[in-house]
């Protein structure tokens, strides 16, 4: 009974977390879009593009360890403290809340920057939602799929560890997503 | 007493994790990758919005 108990915990706590979060995010990106709108005719929507292309490829160069520099950020972590303050599902939602914002809080790779500056030069602020959304519900899925993969691996390690023995992978693949964001910015261009 | 005479380094406990956990990262990616592309000819927009999942994905275990 206990463990049913804590698995519904668990559940509410990741959904809280996942919600609010995704507000955040989409107030956010929305926000940047209507910062873009306010941007007025400049720059154009071809050379925006191309602006893009070229910090994604930027990006993905620094990623890669070809051109390294550091992302301006805010050090911070999210309160472990709101856990004793409010309990799991409040302080799950309040993170998210925190978190979402993504200016907030420490950013380990550089394509966040990209979506940011996306969703000013896209000047909508429903795009700009839609690309900070769908950002936070990737960093939303690695809490999600935190159960299965520890499964999978059958080393009954902590979440954190395991992730941590993948940081060269995650940056590798964060890096090619860049080089692939370039391309596709690229083609936009030429369409 | 049995004394190990392998020369290969010994895996740390987390490495079988960072395993599942590197697998999971590459087949989210080859997922986006072809969505992307299937979008990108009618939508260009839509083609950054599964990179934007990976993107957020591999921040994981950044906070």
């Amino acid at each position: 009974v206990k463990v049913a108990h804590d698995v519904r915990k668990w559940i509410a706590a990741a959904t809280a977390y996942t919600v609010t979060g995704a507000a955040a995010s989409g107030a956010v990106g929305a926000l940047l879009g209507w910062a873009g709108e306010r941007l007025g005719r400049w720059p154009a929507a071809g050379m925006a593009a191309w602006g893009g292309a070229a910090l994604a490829a930027l990006l993905a160069a620094r990623e890669l360890g070809w051109l390294p520099f550091p992302l301006p950020q805010r050090r911070r972590q999210a309160e472990k403290i709101w856990y004793q303050q409010f309990g799991a599902v409040t302080a799950a939602a309040l993170w998210g809340l925190h978190i979402g914002v993504g200016f907030h809080t420490r950013v380990r790779f550089s394509g966040f920057w990209l979506l940011a500056v996306l969703a000013v030069l896209g000047r909508d602020p429903l795009a700009g939602a839609a690309l900070l959304v769908s950002y936070w519900l990737g960093r939303a899925l690695s809490l999600w799929a935190a159960p299965r993969l520890l499964s999978l691996s059958g080393a009954g390690v902590e979440y954190l560890q395991a992730v941590e023995s993948s940081a060269r992978a995650q940056r590798r693949t964060h890096a090619l997503a860049l080089a692939v964001a370039a391309v596709a910015l690229g083609c936009a261009t030429v369409r | 007493m049995a004394i190990s005479t392998s020369t290969r380094p010994r895996r740390r406990a987390g490495d079988a994790g960072g395993d599942a956990v590197a697998q999971a990262t590459w087949g989210l990616f080859a997922a986006a990758v072809l969505a992307a592309v299937a979008a990108l000819p009618a939508a260009p927009r839509l083609a950054l919005l599964p990179l934007a999942v990976v993107f957020g994905w591999t921040q994981i275990g950044g906070v």
